[in-house]
């Protein structure tokens, strides 16, 4: 069976590649972002001194990774509209990847802030800064650089985690790459094209995440 | 008019894909961890090729999109494999997913144990199953068994992607009441029960093992 490759369907598409990878970046950046600080806030909670935030933290993180994020992308989806709101196929996407991903961000941040020494804080407030200060320029900077390795993981993750939304028809990257291979069937060809740009942005997030904690390590040695 | 599904059939549709997920998950967990521990070992004491071989297998099995990989199976294995019914082909694609992603927690398990006390065991005539069953395992399986079980809950979870390729299983069958009768918040407020119930006790278990097992 000879295939030949052929690369002019690949070109011809090349336009509506480039929107869906457009959309699923987009679907990529809010998701992450937002599921970083609502992490970042979670872990607060969940480190907080009144049990019964700590429950709510907690019941939240059970309540979200015991199953698939596609779960919350239908119930947002399909859902909501009995509760009278019609949230579009992209926004219950990216609600869903949010809230599913914050979960797991939460304990990654609990687990960096449990480990900056206690005497960290102890000494910032007793150099006289207030708790934002504390917070800020002391506990965040230090938390950050030990979370970094467990955020990149999952920042990769979300990448690959954007062409979930293709269930719900967002015209994405998989959604456009799944379409032109029924239209014109070069497979092989856009396979390929897809299967590079997810390694690349998967690599490249990855690759930012050890660059920032390079950063930030070098950081708290020169405070040193 | 078609009549509306009442909430037993609702549950009963739920139940028949839940059964589905259920055996494909099983499937999945099997011959994932089995192939895990081959390759794992491979990859921990086959030496530099092997390594590099699949270390570059697991760089794709992380890189890119779970979907796009059970995709190109379903396309690529009825062209140079056997044919197989859609519900082979996802247990074939995501055993393989599977396979994989434990092969490095087995090789991490394993990398962490001294080489010297394998010298030690033999120095000190053990045989080599002897070594394995006494020195080997203990240790490794302290540092493998949490993570193991964690990757367990994902790749359960994980079967939910099926649905997208027509895998009648616990999604599939939730979509199909939902287009049928736009139930989508009792019908996926009973899916993410469901899940929850199927995967909290695995998660706790893989918390308690990590907290018990730590090394101290």
């Amino acid at each position: 069976m000879a295939y030949r490759l052929d690369w002019l369907p690949v070109l011809q598409a090349s336009q509506a590649l480039l929107s869906g990878l457009a959309i699923s970046l987009e679907i990529f950046l809010i998701s992450s972002i937002g599921a970083t600080l609502l992490g970042l806030g979670g872990a607060s909670l969940m480190l907080s001194r009144h049990a019964s935030l700590r429950f709510v933290a907690t019941g939240y993180v059970e309540l979200m990774r015991n199953s698939p994020s596609l779960v919350k992308m239908y119930f947002i989806y399909f859902g909501f509209p009995v509760l009278g709101l019609f949230p579009t196929a992209f926004w219950s996407g990216v609600i869903a990847l949010v809230l599913h991903n914050a979960a797991y961000m939460m304990d990654i941040f609990r687990a960096a802030f449990a480990s900056v020494a206690r005497g960290q804080r102890e000494a910032a407030i007793s150099l006289g800064l207030d708790p934002f200060l504390t917070y800020r320029k002391v506990l965040l900077p230090q938390a950050l650089r030990r979370a970094l390795p467990g955020l990149g993981n999952y920042w990769a993750e979300m990448v690959k985690d954007t062409s979930l939304t293709s269930a719900l028809s967002v015209r994405e990257f998989y959604f456009v790459f799944t379409s032109q291979i029924a239209l014109n069937m070069r497979t092989y060809e856009f396979f390929l094209v897809a299967g590079l740009t997810y390694l690349l942005l998967t690599s490249a997030v990855a690759a930012i995440a050890r660059l920032w904690e390079r950063a930030l390590a070098r950081g708290e040695a020169r405070a040193r | 008019m078609m009549e509306a599904t009442s909430n037993l059939d609702i549950v009963l549709t739920l139940l028949h894909g839940l059964a589905v997920t259920l055996q494909l998950a099983a499937v999945v967990l099997v011959f994932g961890t089995a192939g895990g521990v081959v390759l794992g070992v491979a990859s921990a004491y086959g030496g530099a090729p092997v390594r590099l071989f699949v270390g570059a297998l697991l760089y794709l099995a992380r890189g890119l999109p779970l979907l796009i990989q059970v995709f190109a199976i379903f396309y690529l294995l009825p062209l140079f494999g056997p044919t197989l019914d859609r519900f082979s082909t996802a247990a074939v694609a995501l055993g393989a997913f599977a396979a994989m992603t434990i092969s490095e927690i087995v090789r991490g398990g394993l990398v962490a144990i001294p080489k010297g006390q394998i010298e030690a065991a033999y120095s000190l005539g053990l045989k080599r199953l002897m070594t394995i069953r006494l020195i080997i395992l203990p240790q490794a399986l302290r540092v493998l068994l949490a993570p193991l079980i964690g990757q367990f809950v994902f790749l359960v979870k994980a079967t939910s992607i099926i649905s997208l390729l027509g895998v009648p299983e616990l999604m599939f069958s939730a979509r199909e009441i939902i287009e049928r009768d736009l139930e989508g918040f009792k019908v996926m407020t009973l899916v993410w029960l469901i899940y929850t119930a199927v995967c909290m006790p695995l998660s706790m278990l893989g918390r308690h093992l990590e907290r018990r097992l730590a090394i101290r």
